[in-house]
């Protein structure tokens, strides 16, 4: 028994990713001081994807709710909650999710609601939609999340360019026991971070001023400029995640080696990597499709989740530790339990 | 703690495109071929892992050899 109130149930995952893909061909025609092989080597990624060009989280998240309605047995009219995750919403007033409501054509009757927490959305979202359930506040709840990295990529940045891609995904949490039981949760959070991963002018504090039009920095860049110190991002992660991994195994009466995989969000290889390292993880307890993929923030964990699940990795009765950190800084993580 | 040579030596096995016994505490770490920021992130990884010692940006900013690195931890450890 890993959870002491098991009655939500992470039930469909499904995820979408953009038709362009980004290899590292494509990069080295657009940074020649780069070789494919040295973009390759200093990532370990092989590609990434991009929506086109006006292409609205919105759209993105509604296309990959509609893509979850056609794959899995669950009905529009069945949702009664919408939690939709994104870093770059259609506006700041209204929530982006009402305008997924209408898109998607989900009932009137739902209640919906915005999270904006990047790399630890997913485990962040997956713990409200527990908590609406378990309160019995929702029975089905659907939880798409759609960032859209291209957007806020700013062109000289070669280390962001080389890592982010784009992604959406969609996830319905019920009481009704179909998929996973999902565990206790565990949450940090430091501010102090504030500027180490940022969407700069995107809001209030930096409004779009006559700075943000003349900065060559921004050129091609309508939504706000991506900047992340690296280093603080890297020590960060080494430093919380260990700490957090041991307050979810603790939270959830769960000692390490019972866990049979762990999905981490997938940031970059060298944290993966250090993770792993750190955590003493085996490697077929570790799991990681950063190579096809790159970082896509928010839906990480769930495209994770399904590659994992296509692959044949994830079994019944099997215990998975997933576990989101990042802007803010944020992190947050659980156990969920596969059905025996 | 380790002395100096191993600490180096420790350190040049967690880089993947060096060859063995190419680097000294004498070399400057930024001058290791092809030097970049994942670098960086390397020596932080390996001192937090053996010696439970979170470097900073700025420990790396005012290291220039793998002995100034050595001695930024042990006085760290101290």
């Amino acid at each position: 028994m890993i959870t002491k109130n098991k009655i939500a149930h992470l039930n469909y995952v499904s995820y979408l990713l953009p038709s362009n893909i980004i290899t590292n061909k494509l990069l080295a025609e657009r940074y020649p001081e780069y070789t494919e092989n040295q973009i390759y080597k200093n990532t370990r990624i092989n590609k990434r994807f991009a929506v086109e060009k006006g292409l609205l989280s919105s759209d993105f998240g509604t296309q990959s709710g509609e893509k979850l309605f056609n794959e899995c047995p669950i009905k529009k009219e069945d949702i009664d909650f919408l939690i939709f995750c994104t870093e770059c919403p259609d506006y700041n007033g209204p929530a982006t999710s009402c305008i997924i409501q209408h898109k998607l054509g989900l009932p009137t009757s739902i209640g919906t609601l915005d999270l904006s927490f990047g790399c630890s959305g997913y485990t962040y979202g997956l713990s409200i939609a527990k908590a609406l359930i378990e309160s019995g506040v929702a029975k089905n709840v659907l939880f798409i999340t759609a960032d859209i990295a291209s957007t806020f990529l700013p062109a000289n940045d070669i280390n962001l360019n080389f890592l982010f891609g784009d992604g959406a995904s969609a996830s319905v949490i019920s009481k009704k026991e179909i998929g996973q039981s999902i565990g206790n949760f565990c949450f940090g959070t430091d501010g102090s971070g504030e500027r180490n991963l940022m969407i700069r002018n995107t809001a209030y504090r930096e409004p779009k001023d006559e700075e943000w039009i003349t900065n060559p920095e921004n050129k091609g860049l309508t939504n706000g400029r991506l900047e992340m110190d690296g280093v603080d991002i890297f020590r960060f992660s080494i430093d919380k995640i260990p700490k957090l991994t041991e307050e979810i195994l603790t939270n959830n009466d769960c000692k390490i080696e019972e866990i049979d995989l762990f999905i981490f969000h997938q940031a970059s290889t060298i944290i993966l990597k250090s993770l792993k390292r750190k955590l003493r993880i085996p490697d077929d307890k570790f799991f990681t499709n950063l190579a096809e993929v790159g970082n896509t923030i928010s839906a990480s964990i769930p495209i994770a989740f399904v590659d994992a699940h296509k692959q044949g990795k994830i079994k019944p009765n099997m215990k998975i530790l997933i576990a989101g950190f990042g802007i803010g800084y944020s992190w947050s993580g659980t156990i969920i339990q596969t059905k025996n | 703690m380790i002395n100096v040579d191993k600490f180096t030596e420790l350190l040049e096995e967690e880089f993947e495109d060096v060859q063995k016994g190419t680097l000294k505490p004498t070399t400057n770490y930024r001058e290791i071929p092809d030097f970049s920021s994942m670098h960086a992130l390397i020596i932080i990884a390996f001192v937090d892992n053996e010696f439970d010692v979170l470097l900073q940006g700025k420990d790396l900013k005012e290291a220039q050899t793998f002995d100034d690195l050595y001695t930024i931890v042990k006085n760290k450890l101290a």
